[in-house]
C-alpha cells in the first residue's frame, strides 16, 4: 500500500500529463481520418483538446516544480562561500512562489464562484466552467506542497553536503598530520 | 498606469528574476502587483490566463514538441545527420556545416530550437571534439544552428506571434520563414567555414559518391518526407497547422516503430512524458504574458510608447536598429514565447508606418528574438550544448560568437530587405 502511494506520490502528475498529451494526439489524428475519409467530422474533438491542453500546463506546474524544470535564470556565484546565500536565495524564490500561489488559488475559486453565478459552460460539451476554473485552485495547492517539499529538500541536500565537506577537510587534515 | 507604476514593475522583475523566481511566476508576481497598483479585480487575472490557452491554433506547439522528440528517438535525427555529411562532409569545417544544415532539415521537423540543439547535438559535438574542433567552438555552433529551427518552418513562435499579431495567419507565417531560415544558415556557415579552415578541422576526406548520396537520400527519405507532409498538407488545405503537426507526430511515431525500428513501443510512455514536461516549461509563461500584454493594452502603454519613441526618432533606419537593439537585450533575459505576445502589440506599432508588413516585422521579431537562445543568461541552447559538451557556459559563448556575428548580419538584412519575408505572400 505504501509502495503504491509512493508511486502516486511520485508520478501523479507526470502520468496525468502524459496520458493527456498521448489523448490529445490521438483524438486530432482520428479527427483528421474521420473527416477526410468518413466524411463525419466530431463535434467535440476540438474543444477536449483545448481543455486537455489547458489542464496539461496548469497540472504540469506542480510537476515542473518536483523536478526543477522551470526556467529561471542562475547567475549567481557556485562557489563554495555562496553555499549557505544560494540556499537562502532559494528558500526566498520559493516563498515568493507560494505567495504567488496562493494570490492565484484567491483570484481562481473567484473565477469559479463567478462562472457558477453566471451558469456559464463550454460551448460543445456543455461542462460547467466552474468546474473547470474550481480546478485550478486544486492544481495551486499541490504546486505549494510541491513547493514546500522542494524547500525541504534543498535543506537536507545543503545540510548533508556541508557534512561531507566537514568529513573531507577532517580528513585532509588528518593525512597532512600523519 | 504611470511611469511611476511602469518603473516599479520593471524593477521589481529584475529583482525577481535575480533572485531566480522563474521568469513565469515573476510575470504572474509582477501582475498582480500591477493589478493591485491600479485597484483592478484580480478575478481578471484567472480569466485571462485560462482563456489565453483556450487555442485551438496554439496545439500545434505541444504537437510539434512531440512530433520532434519522437523524431529524435526514433532515429531520424541520425538519418539527417548522415545524409547532411554526405553532402558537405568533405568540406573544411565540414561536420560544423553538416550540423548548421541538419539543423535547417530538423528544423523543418520540430520547431524547437532546445530541442533541435539536444537532437543534433548529442551526435554532432561529441563527434566534432573527436574530430579536433575546439570544444568552446563545437558546443557554440550547434547552439547557433539551434536557432534555425524557430526561424525555418514550422516554428512554435511563430504560431505565438500568428495568434498574437491581429490578420496574419500561421500558415502565411510559416513562408515567410523559409528564406530568412536558409539566410540565418548561411550567415552561419561562412564563419565556421572560414574558422575550421584557419584551424584545419576537418577537409580532411573525400567527396562523397553520387552513388552514396542517393545511398544516404534513401536512408533518410521518411524524414525528408515529414516537411513535405507537413507544409504539403497545410498549403493544400487537407490540414490545419494544429492538424498537420497531429499528423506529423503520427508518422514520426509509425516511422520510429515499425521502418527504423529504433522507437520500442514501450518507450511512448517516456517520449509522452518528454514532450509534456517540454510543453509544460514552454507554455507555463503564456497565460501571464497574455495577461500582461492584455493589461499594457488597456492601459494604452503601446499608444504612449509610439508616442514617446516617434517624437525622438525620425526615419525607417534609426527605428528598425532601436527595434534590434531591444529584441537582442529583451531576448538576455525573456522567454521567447512570453516577449513576442508583450513586444508584438508595442512594437508593431513604431515600424507600420514605414509599409513594413506584419509578417516582416515578425520575421524582424522572431530572428531578434531567437539570438537570446545563445546569449546569456537565459540562452537556453547555450546550456543544452554546454550540458552536452561538458564546457565552461562563456567558452560555449565565446565559441559561438562569430556565429552570432552572421545571425546579426542576417538579422539586419532581413529587417532592411523586406523582400527577404514577403516574397512568398
Amino acid at each position: 500500500m505504501l509502495k503504491i502511494l509512493r508511486v502516486i506520490e511520485d508520478r501523479f502528475e507526470e502520468f496525468l500529463c502524459s496520458c493527456m498529451l498521448g489523448y490529445i494526439a490521438i483524438t486530432l489524428n482520428a479527427e483528421v481520418f474521420f473527416r477526410y475519409v468518413l466524411n463525419s467530422p466530431s463535434a467535440y474533438t476540438d474543444e477536449v483538446s483545448r481543455t486537455l491542453m489547458i489542464f496539461i500546463v496548469f497540472i504540469g506546474v506542480p510537476w515542473a516544480v518536483k523536478n526543477d524544470r522551470h526556467v529561471i535564470i542562475d547567475i549567481l556565484p557556485t562557489t563554495a562561500s555562496w553555499k549557505h546565500k544560494r540556499l537562502a536565495i532559494t528558500i526566498v524564490s520559493k516563498l515568493l512562489f507560494i505567495g504567488f500561489c496562493l494570490a492565484f488559488i484567491i483570484a481562481s475559486y473567484r473565477a469559479s464562484l463567478f462562472h457558477h453565478m453566471l451558469g456559464s459552460t463550454t460551448e460543445g460539451l456543455g461542462i460547467p466552467y466552474w468546474i473547470l476554473f474550481g480546478m485550478l485552485p486544486l492544481i495551486f495547492s499541490l504546486t505549494i506542497v510541491r513547493l514546500v517539499q522542494s524547500i525541504l529538500r534543498a535543506i537536507r541536500e545543503n545540510r548533508e553536503s556541508t557534512s561531507v565537506d566537514v568529513n573531507n577537510t577532517a580528513i585532509a587534515k588528518e593525512a597532512h598530520h600523519g | 498606469m504611470g511611469s511611476l507604476e511602469v518603473g516599479l514593475s520593471i524593477l521589481a522583475f529584475f529583482i525577481l528574476i535575480f533572485l531566480q523566481v522563474p521568469v513565469a511566476v515573476t510575470l504572474g508576481i509582477v501582475l498582480v502587483a500591477c493589478f493591485s497598483m491600479l485597484g483592478l479585480d484580480n478575478i481578471e487575472l484567472a480569466i485571462d490566463s485560462y482563456q489565453s490557452l483556450d487555442s485551438f491554433p496554439m496545439l500545434a506547439i505541444p504537437m510539434f514538441i512531440l512530433a520532434g522528440t519522437l523524431m529524435a528517438t526514433g532515429g531520424v535525427a541520425q538519418r539527417i545527420l548522415d545524409l547532411a555529411d554526405e553532402f558537405v562532409g568533405h568540406l573544411p569545417g565540414g561536420l560544423a556545416i553538416v550540423t548548421i544544415f541538419a539543423s535547417v532539415l530538423f528544423g523543418g521537423l520540430s520547431g524547437s530550437a532546445p530541442a533541435t540543439v539536444a537532437a543534433i547535438g548529442s551526435i554532432t559535438i561529441p563527434e566534432m571534439i573527436r574530430q579536433g574542433y575546439s570544444r568552446g567552438f563545437a558546443a557554440g555552433l550547434t547552439a547557433c544552428s539551434g536557432v534555425i529551427a524557430i526561424i525555418i518552418p514550422p516554428s512554435n513562435p511563430m504560431i505565438i506571434y500568428a495568434l498574437t499579431q491581429p490578420g496574419t495567419s500561421v500558415s502565411t507565417m510559416f513562408l515567410s520563414g523559409l528564406i530568412p531560415g536558409l539566410l540565418v544558415a548561411i550567415s552561419m556557415a561562412i564563419p565556421a567555414y572560414y574558422i575550421s579552415k584557419k584551424n584545419n578541422w576537418g577537409g580532411d576526406r573525400q567527396a562523397g559518391t553520387t552513388q552514396a548520396r542517393l545511398k544516404a537520400l534513401a536512408h533518410a527519405k521518411w524524414a525528408i518526407l515529414t516537411p513535405v507532409i507537413i507544409l504539403g498538407g497545410i498549403y493544400s488545405g487537407v490540414f490545419t497547422p494544429t492538424e498537420s503537426a497531429a499528423v506529423a507526430s503520427m508518422y514520426a511515431f509509425i516511422v520510429g516503430v515499425f521502418i527504423h525500428k529504433e522507437l520500442k513501443l514501450k518507450d511512448t510512455y517516456q517520449v509522452l512524458s518528454t514532450s509534456a514536461i517540454i510543453t509544460v516549461v514552454a507554455m507555463f509563461l503564456i497565460p501571464f504574458a497574455v495577461a500582461l500584454g492584455k493589461l499594457l493594452s488597456s492601459q494604452q502603454v503601446p499608444e504612449l510608447l509610439t508616442a514617446m519613441m516617434s517624437s525622438h526618432m525620425s526615419g525607417f533606419i534609426s527605428t528598425v536598429l532601436l527595434i534590434v537593439v531591444l529584441l537582442l537585450l529583451v531576448g538576455c533575459i525573456m522567454d521567447t514565447l512570453a516577449s513576442i505576445i508583450i513586444l508584438t502589440p508595442l512594437l508593431y506599432p513604431l515600424l507600420s508606418p514605414y509599409g513594413v508588413s506584419p509578417y516582416h516585422f515578425g520575421m524582424i521579431l522572431i530572428v531578434g528574438l531567437g539570438l537570446g537562445f545563445v546569449t546569456p543568461p537565459l540562452g537556453g541552447n547555450l546550456f543544452i550544448a554546454n550540458q552536452i559538451s561538458q564546457t565552461a557556459v562563456h567558452k560555449v559563448f565565446t565559441g559561438a560568437l562569430p556565429m552570432l556575428l552572421g545571425m546579426l548580419a542576417a538579422l539586419l538584412a532581413i529587417a532592411f530587405f523586406p523582400l527577404i519575408s514577403d516574397i512568398f505572400i
